[in-house]
């Protein structure tokens, strides 16, 4: 089924099957590859992606589904090399260790400042509620959105 | 995990998605956010041969108040019924239980009529819906026939809906002046499985005595569960003469849960006991503050 979407501000055309997953749509066909697959059921949020600038399980999703649609994923945060003050926090405040969470927490971060410019500590603990980390225990992540959330020299809004 | 090939359609108008589904119905599944059915595939569980997905059909995304009743499209998300204001002030427990259901991003995903539709006895919306005396309209070739929520769920992933039939809308009647409502689940650890749900919906009349009592639950059996016997019993009793504990006993002798990993019957037993007075403290004290309109 022929599909139009636009990814990270660039328009797509393409054919997919309609059982393509939009996550393997994101990374075997666009070759995008910040997006991860963790559990493939929905749990996890490892393939966090905006859509229309909201965040959702790309793992549980067809690429038909987002049809005309607008995707962000990791790669359209940064500016070229200008990374995204959510991305400069994670590193400052060592808000990762193997990684492998790390682009859906911060897909999921994006979308929770965007509704809540300053969420409270307990607002941020239930906003990355669906995003599991098995490294760092999830304190240093939330000083990492905390810091993104107050500190805006490092990037764009 | 793949599922197996199917066919998919997404039209924007509700009787190009009544024919499609009438054509195709041997095979075909109606899908708003996929997130139930996608899971399901992927396990090959279920193995559908089209896909109608109704989630750009515009008519059926609206929250609305109708005067008479609060109406709830499809495939409004359950991210959106939470947040609702009007929900939140008039209705407040479907809005407790649309924030209870899955985690943030999936709350971005479910619709309204998938939860709704599945009949799973855990899902949370069923019970709260149940508890409110809801209407569930449903759309098909031979146009539209209302059902009360009441009698639509009928066993484990077993409904009411005949084939070719979709859930357009939900109405739930508007809350009488004082009434209050409250959905409460309990789950071992956040997102988990859950243990048990109580919904307690009540209105009082003008001197505070009980005018009606409703109660749903969920985990509490093979399938959603109204609770309407102790409404009945206490109707016309003043809420201090009847200790919010008794009537709890009397909700809990409604469920039939069973044991899995999440507890045993009787350890949910207890659960859905203090569930219940929970649920019916907080609804009360809303209904007495004015609560609800
Ligand atoms: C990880 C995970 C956690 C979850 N946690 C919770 C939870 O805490 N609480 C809870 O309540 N639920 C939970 N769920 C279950 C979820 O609410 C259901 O799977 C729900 O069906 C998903 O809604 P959907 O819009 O994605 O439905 P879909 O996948 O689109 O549809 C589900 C079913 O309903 C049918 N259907 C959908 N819409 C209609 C319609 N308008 N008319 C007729 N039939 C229709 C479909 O044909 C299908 O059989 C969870 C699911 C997952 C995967
Ligand atoms: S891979 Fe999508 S939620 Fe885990
Ligand atoms: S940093 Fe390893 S899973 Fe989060």
């Amino acid at each position: 089924m022929k599909i139009s979407v636009n990814v990270n501000g660039r328009n797509v055309d393409a054919d997919v099957e309609p059982r393509k997953l939009l996550v393997d749509f994101i990374r075997d066909d666009l070759h995008l590859t910040g997006t991860h697959v963790g559990c493939d059921t929905s749990s996890c949020g490892a393939c966090t992606v905006l859509l229309d600038g909201v965040a959702v399980k790309s793992c549980t999703m067809f690429a038909v589904q987002a049809n005309n649609r607008n995707i962000t994923t990791i790669e359209g945060l940064s500016k070229g090399d200008e990374l995204h003050r959510l991305q400069s926090a994670f590193i400052e405040e060592g808000g990762l260790q193997c990684g492998y969470c790390t682009p859906g927490m911060i897909m999921t971060s994006a979308w929770l400042l965007s509704n809540n410019a300053a969420p409270t500590e307990e607002e941020i603990r239930n906003g990355i509620s669906g995003n599991l980390c098995r490294c760092t225990g999830y304190d240093s992540i939330i000083r990492s959105i905390q810091k993104a959330s107050s500190d805006r020299r490092g990037g764009r809004k | 995990m793949y599922p197996p090939s199917f066919d998919y359609a997404a039209p924007d108008d509700l009787d190009e998605a009544i024919k499609l589904f009438e054509l195709h119905n041997d095979n075909a599944k109606i899908m708003t956010g996929g997130v139930g059915l996608i899971n399901a595939m992927k396990h090959h569980i279920i193995r559908p041969g089209f896909l109608i997905d109704i989630s750009r059909i515009r008519e059926l995304s609206l929250i609305g108040d109708h005067g008479g009743y609060l109406s709830i499209g499809a495939t409004v998300k359950v991210a959106e019924l939470q947040r609702s204001d009007l929900v939140k002030r008039n209705y407040t427990a479907i809005s407790e239980a649309a924030g209870a259901i899955a985690d943030p991003l999936l709350r971005n995903m479910i619709s309204v009529g998938g939860n709704v539709c599945t009949g799973n006895p855990d899902d949370d919306l069923p019970p709260v819906f149940l508890s409110m005396d809801a209407q569930y309209i449903l759309a098909g070739r031979n146009g539209r026939r209302v059902i009360d929520a009441d009698g639509f769920y009928l066993g484990h992933m077993s409904t009411a809906i005949r084939p070719g039939e979709i859930l357009v809308e939900v109405r739930v009647p508007r809350q009488a002046e004082r009434s209050g409502s409250a959905y409460i689940k309990r789950e071992l650890r956040q997102n988990d499985h859950l243990v048990a749900g109580v919904a307690a919906s009540i209105s009082l009349e003008e001197d505070g005595r009980y005018k009606r009592l409703a109660f749903g639950l969920s985990g509490s059996g093979n399938t959603s569960i109204h609770a309407r016997l102790p409404g009945a019993k206490f109707t016309g009793s003043r809420p201090i003469d009847v200790p919010v504990g008794d009537i709890a006993k009397m909700v809990v002798e409604e469920a039939s849960p069973l044991s899995d990993r999440q507890g045993s019957a009787s350890y949910k037993r207890k659960v859905i006991l203090a569930l219940a007075r929970e649920a019916l403290t907080l609804a009360l004290q809303r209904a007495e503050q004015g609560g609800q309109k």
